[in-house]
């Protein structure tokens, strides 16, 4: 029970670092300065991302501490749609349908992986 | 307003992603083979194992330097292509766990079976080069 709490934290984590990673860039392509490594090292939203990619790196070794790594990987291939839906919903981005059914084989793939 | 997103230069900063955290999935799995899941790293480090632990620092260096990379992609491509891409590490930790001596991969017909489709995933998602540009707040082309 608490295994499958801390995937469900682990998946919540690395989705919000996507997202935040992916709106730091938006923010950096909207402002004059070319200099990368400056930019993001003023960026709130990076170093948040930064953080959630460490917390979601310490639940992912709980949560494989105490369940079986195939059940754990195939909750966390969720992701991969998971991604998708939030970047269409918060950024307006437009997947073919194409790319739909290619994220939905790559949850299947991933499952599969962790499966044996 | 900056120029455009180059999809061709998102995709070669995403595949630069991808092997370094491959790269960094396989050192980082032979440190913890040699560790006993890192639960003697302490002694590693005050014996001074400096393969072991070359192996232990080299791949968190390479997953941040593939973070820093991935932050440069995603100014490129749109998040719901880039962020599958990056399963192609899968395929291609396998191909070098395989290959290299000592990390006793067998061949498992379920786990080939599902690197194919992870290959299909990706095949689908990449951005074709007639494709119209994914629509996106921002990513407005002119």
């Amino acid at each position: 029970m608490t295994a499958s709490v801390y995937v469900a934290i682990t998946i919540a984590l690395t989705t919000i670092s996507q997202l935040l990673q992916k709106s730091a860039a938006l923010r950096y392509r909207q402002q004059a300065s070319k200099n990368a490594l400056a930019f993001y090292c003023r960026e709130p939203r990076f170093w948040l991302a930064l953080l959630g990619l460490g917390l979601g790196m310490l639940t992912w070794l709980a949560a494989l501490g105490s369940i079986e790594i195939s059940k754990a990987y195939a909750l966390l291939s969720i992701n991969y749609l998971l991604v998708p839906i939030a970047a269409a919903w918060l950024f307006s981005e437009r997947l073919p349908p194409r790319g739909w059914l290619g994220a939905i084989a790559l949850c299947i793939g991933v499952l599969l992986i962790g499966k044996s | 307003m900056r120029t455009a997103p180059n999809y061709q230069l998102g995709l070669a900063l995403v595949c630069c992603s991808v092997l370094l955290v491959s790269a960094a999935q396989l050192l980082l799995k032979n440190a913890v083979m040699h560790t006993d899941g890192l639960r003697n790293l302490g002694v590693i480090v005050a014996q001074m194992q400096l393969k072991i632990l070359g192996s232990f620092i080299g791949g968190l260096l390479c997953y941040g330097i593939s973070m820093l990379i991935w932050q440069r992609a995603l100014g490129e491509l749109p998040l719901s292509i880039a962020y599958p891409l990056l399963s192609l590490s899968y395929p291609l930790v396998y191909l070098v766990a395989l290959l290299l001596p000592g990390f006793i991969e067998t061949i498992n017909p379920q786990r080939i079976g599902g690197l194919i489709f992870v290959l299909i995933g990706v095949a689908l998602l990449a951005p074709r080069k007639n494709d119209s540009p994914v629509r996106s707040t921002d990513n407005n082309e002119n």
